[in-house]
């Protein structure tokens, strides 16, 4: 086991699952306030940059292709927020 | 001043940029043409607030959690497929894409599932604009797996017909992208349409 865990791909791996889990049950188990919604954006981006770093490895890749990527991912995270925001 | 010659090529080599331009310029096209979707369905949302907010309680979410937890773990196999190329390892990289197809063609029929499961409890494309803008949304990302599944397995063929090394790999790491795009995309769609509505 911490060999699997030695490799950061793997550590990614287990980290997204469990993000996704934690979304899931944010949302179950409880009434989607603003404060939640914003918790959920966060979750969203954490997991984009995972993605982006670890699986695309884009760690070392051209900074604006990277930064273009992680600024979708924050962008579109932050509308959910705002737009739901606004309605609660 | 010879310090900045000397250190500039270093630099450039530190860098490596997976895939080629032109893989770039079709993967940030098909992530703008959701950039669109996204943005259709936060105005939609803004100007019908209460037919969205009901929306996401009526969707299973069961689906869409086994669907994300699929393209995760797609994207993941297809990374070690990548890392296995770069140490030399050509039929461990076979395995991870057939393993990549496999997950792949799971989400397709979780897909299916959830579809038939929606007849079955009246959500329907024309019930409300918050369940057109999900048929639309989801089936287009569909589409984009099936597509996604047919470069993973054109890189699976190139890599058993011997096209590519530890060196030379660029194709699969095209393929690899263009999946891992469709992982990204989704982690937006989830909560956007399953949990926020």
């Amino acid at each position: 086991m911490s060999r699997f865990l030695r490799e950061p791909l793997n550590r990614s791996w287990l980290l997204l699952v469990a993000l996704t889990l934690l979304t899931t049950a944010i949302a179950e188990g409880n009434d989607l306030t603003p404060f939640l919604i914003a918790l959920i954006a966060l979750i969203v981006v954490v997991k984009g940059r995972l993605i982006i770093r670890e699986y695309m490895d884009m760690k070392t890749a051209n900074r604006w292709l990277y930064w273009a990527l992680m600024l979708y991912m924050a962008l579109f995270s932050l509308a959910m927020v705002v737009f739901s925001g606004a309605h609660r | 001043m010879s310090t900045a010659i000397v250190a500039r090529p270093v630099t450039q080599a530190a860098r490596h940029t997976p895939a080629n331009p032109a893989v770039w310029v079709f993967v940030l096209s098909e992530m703008s043409e959701f950039a669109f979707f996204f943005i259709a369905f936060l105005i939609a949302k803004h100007l019908h607030p209460e037919t969205f907010a009901d929306g996401p309680a009526r969707l299973n979410t069961l689906a869409g959690v086994v669907n994300t937890l699929l393209l995760i773990t797609s994207s993941w196999f297809v990374a070690n497929g990548v890392k296995a190329m770069k140490r030399n390892h050509a039929r461990r990289t076979l395995g991870w894409l057939a393993l990549t197809i496999l997950a792949g063609l799971l989400y397709c029929v979780v897909k299916y599932l959830e579809y038939l499961w929606n007849v079955e409890h009246g959500v329907a494309m024309r019930a409300n604009l918050f369940f057109a803008l999900y048929y639309y949304l989801t089936f287009n990302h569909l589409l984009h797996v099936l597509i996604g599944i047919c470069v993973i397995g054109w890189a699976l063929l190139q890599t058993a017909l011997g096209a590519y090394d530890s060196r030379r790999h660029e194709g699969l790491e095209g393929a690899a992208t263009y999946w891992h795009m469709i992982d990204l995309v989704w982690i937006l769609l989830f909560p956007m349409i399953y949990i926020v509505g």
